[in-house]
């Protein structure tokens, strides 16, 4: 569980790539998406992450798993979407009924239009791509060369290597959260339960030994790399593997770059808007 | 290289320290010189002062760790600690820390052992051929492109030294590099760094509990205690005074410590020996080999002896009965393969194995936290794979190495609660569960305070208590020895052994062999995921080729009775003490 959160080198033409052209792939999908709520649109675009990811030999299912424990959160937002957002032009809108009904002691009237579903489900899809674009980058670029990525592009190196180590980091915190989990069930601690709060207070159960291990464990890890020299002399640090933009890095940097003008000019200039989809839906 | 960088490559002058929030040093007005080639063992029980001595070496102490530091520390004759920042010291003092999990961040071997390597700038092919040579010295060229995660304990802890070896620095500082290994495992790493001492001129600083393993290979050994030198000098002087330092809690080599009480009791032994060969050859000439031959096996004491099939009291009912079991890891790494194994109620039992043989992975099934790929767990008549987790909660509990893995409450109290409410007990019975179990471990007067600031000891009894409070029929004690030291151990170890004789069934993973000669009455080898050796501890220990199978070696006063000649195998010093009496030439005589 924890090494499916790390780097791995799987030998594929992703994990060949430049970092900086991955870096730009992560760049171009995330920036994209925040001009974007269309949900087809933005279906798409998940698609394609797991498309990249199916390139770089991550198996689908894993990608998938590993968006199961976020769902609590996706769902949250998507509630809150639904009752919270409104069509700019409520008289215009497709009403389908209300959330809460008028009259209801207390709460206000919360009204649903089939704008305020397709609009919360392209939310919805936005929260996917980003950390599912956020892990493939992880398991196809080595905090190493993200350090050298991002040094490269002018960032001060410190930042680069402090980057690199929190990634480092995940996998870390993830066996800590795996054993303190353990720890707990073996106690009859129980967290698959129906009622929200009920399941909110269970997980702060384990989050006050997987916080104080994982600081624990933070001390020892920087205690480790300052005594392997880590900032030593960062601006002469050697490269055991030099990287250099092929052709193919220059290809793809083309097609990111390509993508990331394109996409975001048509958010930008709201072609890409949810509405689309609402008109492939029937809806004028 | 100036001279006086090759005389002297660490220099401890006065040193003491106290840490910020604490009330007094740690350490106290130490003054150690290391020069090269020379390695230097220090040993002592917990809160000896052992981690702020190596933390101190590099830097760390007091640049990272912060707190009142008092004299004075040089490295490579001129650079003064308190001057130069962590990673241009640590160019020269190279510091492997006791945890490997936390020492290595890189997602490969080959990555982690260049890693210092590159951040000190040395030339690429310089550390490309550092890196062939540590792979191959360290057995971790087929795992070179694995993630450091991804190896065993013991080869994390030989990553995390290569990672160190491969900037070469002149000074190295191992805090107990062997705490996760198994004892050949140990043994390997131990003899590697004396010889890369010895070969390449390095000056090295040894932080170890196991002397077993060291008494040849250091030239000069401190015992602290409390932040102060107890006894300093070579192993056999230190040695001289190996029944106090057996009192103070450590664990030393069993047959000096025999020799020293055979010397007490009148025996006109010239030295003490070290290791068991000189044990033989000093002790030889004492015993009538005949009599020693025709000893009879002393009585069971502490449920020693009782076997699988007598164990617990004969005809005692199976509690625990894996069938076929074999687990496959997600990644598809098979850990277990077609394993079967009985344990009666009220069996003490060992489970030993080396590095990655299967142990945890067996006895996780046995509360249901894992699943089995194919065969059957039963626990107390409860399929472990369809139990509920309130069922196994109550038959199995588990406790785990880490005390800090358990604990979640901010009150003891509560904490010792926790496993009660989540059953759905009533208040009045999670009330006197609670009570009964902090009795029990004499924690009543924790009751009130915040788990999070007790000892490390105290915590792990808070750790044993909250199981206990659940009242299961079986008790699994993962690795209670690792990172502790022999005093701690042993009081685990006692404690399994008062609620064994309370009627407890108890299962005990560990490394170590002498804990398991005293304490386990069946001792159940494992190796490559299933079961290589399941006997009487008395029978297990003797199956000397065996236990090499699974890097394991039998205690060294099982190792003498078997040199000398004895029928059956001494576990314990005291077994061998008394065996050795009766048998003394002229013993008879009344002499």
């Amino acid at each position: 569980m924890a090494l499916e959160l790390s780097y791995q080198d799987r030998g594929s033409i992703i994990h060949r790539l430049d970092p900086r052209v991955k870096l730009l792939w992560w760049l171009s999908i995330n920036i994209t998406l925040t001009t974007w709520n269309d949900p087809l649109f933005l279906f798409l675009l998940l698609a394609s992450v797991f498309a990249y990811g199916r390139i770089a030999r991550i198996p689908v299912w894993q990608g998938v798993r590993q968006l199961l424990p976020i769902l609590p959160f996706v769902i949250f937002v998507l509630l809150a979407n639904i009752a919270f957002w409104r069509p700019a032009h409520p008289e215009t809108a497709h009403f389908i009924g209300y959330v809460i009904p008028r009259g209801t002691p207390v709460l206000p009237p919360v009204p649903l239009y089939w704008e305020t579903v397709v609009f919360s489900i392209g939310t919805m899809l936005r929260l996917l791509v980003l950390v599912e674009s956020t892990l493939v980058l992880i398991k196809t670029v080595s905090p190493a060369e993200m350090a050298l990525a991002v040094a490269r592009m002018g960032v001060p190196p410190e930042i680069g290597m402090a980057l690199s180590m929190t990634i480092a980091y995940i996998p870390v915190v993830v066996a800590q959260l795996v054993s303190v989990m353990e720890a707990q069930q073996s106690r009859a601690w129980k967290v698959k339960t129906s009622n929200p709060i009920a399941r909110f207070r269970a997980y702060t159960t384990i989050a006050i030994p997987t916080f104080f291990r994982s600081f624990q464990a933070a001390e020892a890890m920087a205690a480790a790399m300052l005594s392997r020299g880590f900032g030593y002399d960062i601006d002469h640090r050697t490269e055991l593997k030099p990287t250099r933009f092929s052709g193919q890095d220059w290809a793809l940097t083309a097609l990111f770059a390509a993508f990331l003008v394109g996409g975001f000019l048509l958010g930008f200039f709201g072609i890409v808007q949810y509405t689309l989809t609402m008109r492939l839906l029937g809806f004028r | 290289m100036p001279v006086e960088e090759q005389a002297c490559a660490l220099a401890y002058e006065g040193f003491g320290f106290t840490y910020e929030q604490g009330e007094s040093e740690v350490v106290r007005d130490l003054s150690l010189q290391l020069s090269q080639g020379r390695v230097v063992l220090i040993t002592g029980p917990s809160g000896a002062g052992k981690t702020t001595i190596c933390r101190a070496a590099n830097g760390l102490i007091p640049h990272e760790f912060k707190g009142t530091m008092r004299g004075r520390i040089t490295v490579a004759g001129r650079y003064d600690s308190r001057r130069y920042s962590v990673s241009a010291l640590s160019k020269l003092v190279g510091l492997l820390q006791q945890d490997p999990d936390t020492q290595l961040f890189n997602p490969t071997v080959e990555d982690e052992i260049a890693f210092g390597a590159c951040n000190y700038g040395l030339p690429a092919e310089t550390i490309r051929q550092r890196l062939e040579q540590l792979l191959e010295l360290t057995r971790l060229s087929e795992h070179r492109r694995k993630n450091p995660h991804q190896l065993s304990g013991g080869q994390q802890q030989a990553c995390a030294l290569a990672a160190i070896l491969a900037f070469d620095p002149q000074t190295l500082i191992l805090d107990e590099p062997t705490s996760n290994i198994d004892p050949l495992g140990s043994q390997e790493v131990l003899r590697l760094v004396a010889r890369l001492a010895r070969e390449e001129g390095r000056a090295t600083l040894l932080i170890e509990h196991k002397l077993d393993e060291m008494v040849h290979l250091v030239d000069e050994m401190l015992v602290m205690d409390r932040g102060q030198v107890l006894h300093r000098g070579s192993v056999r002087e230190v040695l001289e005074h190996v029944e106090y330092i057996d009192s103070v809690g450590l664990s030393v080599p069993q047959v000096t410590l025999l020799a020293a009480r055979l010397r007490s009791a009148g025996w006109p032994l010239p030295r003490l020996p070290l290791d068991v060969t000189e044990a033989v050859t000093l002790l030889e000439p004492f015993i009538e080999r005949a009599s020693l031959a025709s000893l009879p096996v002393p009585a069971p004491s502490c449920g020693l002896d009782a076997g699988p099939h007598s164990a617990g009291g004969v005809g005692a009912e199976t509690i625990i009965e894996v069938s076929g079991l074999s687990h496959v890891y997600r990644d598809g790494t098979p850990a277990l393969r077609d394993l079967d194994l009985q344990i009666r109620r009220g069996e003490f039992v060992a489970i030993l194995g080396q590095n990655g043989s299967g142990k945890t992975t067996l006895v996780k099934h046995f509360n249901g936290l894992l699943k089995p790929t194919s065969g059957t767990v039963r626990v107390a008549g409860l399929d472990t794979a369809r139990a509920s987790i309130n069922e196994m909660a109550t038959t199995v509990g588990f406790i785990f190495q880490n005390p800090d893995t358990q604990i979640c409450k901010l009150k003891v109290y509560d904490e010792l609660a926790f496993g009660l409410r989540n059953l759905g007990l009533p208040e009045k019975q999670v009330r006197e569960r609670v009570q009964q179990a902090a009795e029990d471990l004499e924690i009543v007067h924790l009751l009130d305070k915040n788990p999070f600031l007790l000892s490390m000891g105290e915590k792990q009894r808070i750790a044993v208590a909250a199981v206990l409070a659940m009242q299961p029929s079986v008790l699994v004690l993962d690795e209670p020895t690792t990172g502790q030291d022999y005093r701690r151990a042993k009081e685990i170890m006692d404690l399994a052994v008062r609620l064994h004789a309370a009627g407890q069934t108890v299962v005990v993973i560990t490394h170590d062999m002498n804990l398991a000669a005293e304490y386990c009455q069946r001792v159940v080898v494992m190796a490559n995921g299933h079961v290589l050796l399941d006997a009487p501890t008395r029978q297990a220990f003797q199956a000397r080729e065996t236990l090499q199978a699974s890097s394991l070696r039998a205690p060294q006063v099982t190792q003498l009775g078997q040199q000398l000649g004895a029928p059956w195998a001494w576990l314990t010093v005291n077994e061998a003490l008394a065996a050795l009496c009766t048998v003394r030439k002229g013993a008879g005589d009344g002499a």
